[in-house]
């Protein structure tokens, strides 16, 4: 097969349906078969979009996510060079993979989570308090879906809240796929820099926290080498607050240009439909939108398409959750649709999110609580929402409103 | 009918938990699913069935014990 060409990936999205996948990805799913694209770096790859295929995809083991072996589709040059090198459970396969996870997933369970929400809810509570008292207009990525995260995330790992905005900066240089890499490396020296000086801290001071944990139980008996314990804390700082924060803003803004959706959402109070609600919200935005990059280890069938080892492939998740054999009239957002919890949001299989259970937490607390202290919260009809196209993680650079 | 929690598949997801916190726990150390219930009643199939379907990891199986995937 013809590969087509894809220098600029992905696709740029549709200006007048900017919360739905690009239209080209869009129309490549309508295809029967897998499709094959050269990318930026001339590595050619698989592109799979239907929603069968790639959960069975995300659960195959001939498919490595680790970025060393030949054929590897890498996002960019700068993930090339930086991210991309980390050793880490991201870019990791079993056995490894799933040990680092092992060590994770205890601080990350359904019980701990539950543990944080009051912590959750008093922050949302305070944050929009001081929306309310400082006027009536505002911007939610700066007043709301930046901080939730941050403080959670923070809290989590035991970094200082103080220092939020120089990470932020920090993590969406590392992200970006528009930035040179050096400036990208430069960001990842800082953090790392930034990291290490705190675990040291940490390891002389432990704390109640993942980072203390880490130092104790992992980097002091020489389990972990502290370069891959250092890279490990600033790829879960990087992952917990940029995705979540930008699903806070893109599900705040599909709300407001639903507004059935947002009267249903609050007139709310049952946590079983706010948990639907924001199960929805994952599908219908599916913001981690530059595909889970994979390489074959040895031949496997997608979708009728024989891949061979040693080929990329490209598992477009959030082209997935639009799939309309599985999620009936799919562009609606219907936060009461049953198979909602179908999506492929935060991925599937091994490399399945860590923290999704934190990220929902987060978003059922905010929807349960803005729209019921917010009723006249409503787009500014004077400055437009500006989105962050450039990023492995769609999202808003700021949402200005009313109220 | 059994439920079988494949550990080797397990992540830790939680997703089982979630539909059915009656039949299934998170391990405190690991993070891995424990099936509390192993033989479901009849009125605890259908949410057996969707935890068997929402696991990303494809760990969960509800199966007669005849039935039951090999490794």
């Amino acid at each position: 097969m013809e590969a087509i060409e894809l220098s600029v990936f992905p696709p740029l999205r549709s200006p007048q349906d900017p919360l739905a996948p690009p239209p080209f990805l869009r129309a490549m799913a309508q295809q029967e078969k897998p499709q094959r694209v050269r990318q930026w770096d001339g590595v050619e790859a698989w592109v799979v979009t239907r929603h069968e295929d790639a959960k069975l995809a995300l659960n195959d083991k001939r498919l490595s996510a680790d970025p060393r072996k030949p054929g590897y589709p890498e996002k960019s040059e700068a993930y090339k060079q930086v991210l991309g090198q980390d050793r880490n459970l991201r870019t990791m396969d079993d056995p490894e993979h799933s040990e680092q996870k092992r060590m994770l997933a205890r601080d990350f369970t359904v019980r701990r989570v539950q543990e944080m929400r009051p912590a959750i809810q008093a922050k949302v509570d305070s944050l929009i308090d001081a929306m309310l008292e400082k006027g009536d207009q505002g911007d939610i990525v700066q007043d709301l879906s930046l901080p939730v995260p941050t403080l959670v995330i923070c809290e989590l790992l035991g970094v200082p809240y103080a220092d939020r905005d120089w990470y932020a900066e920090k993590s969406q240089v590392c992200i970006s796929s528009i930035v040179p890499p050096e400036e990208a490396a430069a960001a990842a020296k800082e953090m790392y820099a930034y990291m290490e000086r705190l675990i040291e801290a940490k390891d002389r001071a432990p704390e109640n926290d993942l980072l203390s944990r880490l130092a104790v139980d992992q980097l002091r008996p020489g389990i972990i080498a502290a370069k891959d314990v250092i890279e490990l804390s600033r790829f879960i700082l990087i992952a917990g607050h940029e995705t979540t924060a930008n699903m806070i803003g893109m599900s705040v803004l599909a709300l407001l240009q639903n507004p059935d959706q947002r009267e249903l959402v609050t007139n709310s109070s049952d946590p079983k439909f706010m948990a639907n609600a924001v199960e929805e919200m994952l599908r219908y935005l599916s913001i981690v939108h530059s595909g889970r990059r994979r390489v074959a280890v040895a031949d496997l069938v997608i979708g009728g398409q024989l891949i061979s080892a040693g080929e990329g492939v490209i598992i477009m998740n959030n082209v997935a959750d639009r799939d309309e054999s599985v999620f009936a009239d799919p562009d609606r957002l219907d936060v009461t649709r049953a198979n909602a919890r179908a999506h492929l949001a935060f991925g599937g299989g091994a490399h399945r999110c860590l923290g999704s259970f934190l990220s929902q937490a987060e978003l059922e607390i905010v929807h349960n609580t803005l729209w019921k202290r917010m009723p006249t919260l409503r787009l500014d009809p004077e400055r437009a929402p500006r989105f962050y196209e450039e990023s492995a993680v769609y999202g808003l650079k700021s949402l200005p409103v009313r109220w | 009918m059994q439920i079988l929690g494949d550990l080797n598949r397990c992540i830790g997801a939680g997703q089982c938990v979630m539909l059915a916190p009656d039949l299934f726990t998170q391990d405190e150390e690991t993070g891995l699913v424990v099936v509390m219930v192993p033989s479901p009643t009849a009125a605890q199939l259908a949410a057996a069935q969707a935890a068997e379907t929402a696991c990303p990891a494809l760990a969960i199986q509800v199966k007669d014990i005849g039935e039951a995937r090999a490794g």
